[in-house]
């Protein structure tokens, strides 16, 4: 049965459109920082000057798939009760299943089907204008922001709590997030008091590192992840917590299968090094996992001095071979563009043309949107038998 | 008749002798592993094609090939019914008719714009 949707996109910058091409790629990924990045395409506008990366200007891109015509956003919401009171919402929805709203109104298939959609605030990293009145933007996620800075940080003393120390660095980079710059009831860890003594104690004159590779030292560690959502709120999470919701991949193009040891992705040895500091001779610079028995080993440089003694960066190498040993043989799946696809969410194939490949389940390792094709390219591991 | 405007100059040949228009399909077609399509829905392009111009004054003609030349948006009435807006894409040529020797043709290439 042929699916019928149409696809739309928008860009925006301070709530005024820019005129986005139908080209590009935006790719959510979570074994990279950025997790968002995006290659675009818009006409350039009069005043150029509001896309200058150099002032990392915040834009909102929209990402919109329909069925048929019906409510998408719910600012479409908005739009359409203006003045009314809850009741009129009731009134048209009354019975329906919450799901029903992004449904369909007047669908194009037999069956309907939800619309997909994906928001995300993103910072522009790179600009280049061409002489044909159109302007290539290079585009990431809030991780970007804390890659860049180096200033002393404001620190005051924690309760060693990994997430209360983040939240107070992330402010200290945006200060003006007066709510939470990470979602309450996100993962944690404790650092031991005593580990904290010599670093936060006083707030250091200066560090040897950028803020992310401070963060990210103390989240592998924990073996947790710090990334920032599309939404642009920043979440610490653990490392293999999947994402609700099953997306199954039933438009599919193509679909090859690739078992590859050269890919940078795969080990099946880890050493992790952190920087030495001979202030702190004691801390350790090197940590590993299976590389006495391993064919290739990766290594993982984590541009910040051990914050902890060896007890707790033990673990780090291991959580990260364990990720590393689902890569290599991963199966890149092309299908018309679902905007609800993300990392970490389980996946479904049952595609009876695919004849080496039975009905399997797995989850996605990668999704990039392209908005020229209309289709994405989804990169799944775990790869099990259904 | 048919005139073209930029606003500032407006041009009007003695004749329209060709108009072609077409469009693309903005639809884009997926053709799925298991046989089959499905389709994303997009609407069509904009028209482009040609319109040949015919000018019996050779001033004229090299006048109007000459302000086509310029980039402007332009703007087409006409009796026919084909009025738009339209910006020149692609080739314009300007040629004497082999045969009578007494009108100049301007082919002018053109993309709608809305």
């Amino acid at each position: 049965m042929t699916i019928r949707d149409r696809q739309e996109y928008s860009l925006t910058i301070d709530g005024n459109a820019l005129a986005l091409l139908d080209q590009g790629t935006v790719t959510l990924d979570d074994s990279w920082a950025p997790y968002v990045q995006a290659k675009l395409t818009v006409l350039t506008p009069v005043d150029a000057t509001i896309l200058d990366s150099r002032d990392l200007p915040q834009v909102t891109l929209k990402l919109l798939q329909q069925f048929g015509d019906g409510l998408q956003f719910t600012s479409d919401l908005t739009t359409m009760f203006a003045g009314g009171t809850s009741a009129s919402v009731t009134a048209l929805w009354g019975g329906w299943a919450t799901s029903a709203v992004t449904n369909l109104i007047g669908a194009w298939n037999s069956t309907r089907i939800a619309a997909t959609s994906l928001e995300a605030n993103l910072y522009i990293t790179a600009v280049t204008h061409h002489p044909d009145g159109t302007t290539d933007l290079s585009l990431a996620s809030g991780e970007v922001t804390l890659q860049g800075v180096r200033q002393t940080l404001r620190i005051a003393a924690t309760n060693g709590s990994i997430a209360e120390f983040f939240k107070v660095t992330i402010r200290d980079i945006f200060p003006y997030l007066s709510s939470e710059t990470l979602v309450a009831g996100d993962a944690d860890a404790i650092i031991p008091a005593d580990s904290l003594a010599g670093i936060f104690g006083v707030p250091p004159a200066s560090w040897n590192s950028d803020h992310w590779s401070l963060l990210q030292g103390f989240a592998t560690m924990a073996d947790l992840r710090l990334w920032c959502h599309p939404d642009g709120i920043f979440r610490l999470t653990p490392r293999w917590e999947s994402v609700p919701g099953t997306i199954a991949l039933d438009s599919i193009i193509d679909a090859p299968e690739t078992i590859n040891r050269e890919d940078d992705s795969w080990a099946d040895g880890v050493i992790v090094e952190y920087l030495e500091d001979p202030t702190t001779p004691e801390r350790p610079t090197v940590s590993d996992a299976g590389t006495t028995t391993a064919t290739k080993v990766a290594v993982v440089n984590i541009n910040v001095v051990t914050p902890l003694g060896g007890e707790y960066v033990d673990p780090a190498p291991a959580a990260i071979l364990a990720r590393m040993l689902e890569r290599g043989r991963s199966i890149e799946v092309t299908n018309v563009n679902r905007f609800n696809t993300a990392p970490n969410m389980a996946v479904t194939i049952d595609e009876p043309a695919l004849g080496w490949l039975p009905a399997s389940t797995g989850v996605v390792d990668a999704v990039t949107f392209d908005l020229e094709t209309k289709q994405m390219r989804v990169t799944v591991r775990e790869l099990q038998e259904a | 008749m048919t005139s073209m405007t930029n606003g500032v100059v407006t041009i009007t040949p003695d004749q329209v002798l060709v108009w072609e228009s077409s469009t693309e399909a903005g639809n884009a077609i997926h053709e799925l592993v298991g046989g089959g399509v499905d389709v994303t829905l997009g609407s069509d392009h904009t028209q482009m094609g040609t319109i040949r111009c015919i000018f019996l004054d050779e001033a004229a003609a090299t006048a109007a090939h000459s302000a086509m030349r310029s980039s402007a948006v332009w703007t087409l009435t006409s009796s026919l019914s084909i009025g738009m807006t339209f910006v020149r894409a692609g080739q314009m040529t300007l040629k004497l008719h082999e045969q009578t020797r007494a009108a100049w043709h301007l082919d002018i290439g053109y993309r709608e714009v809305t």
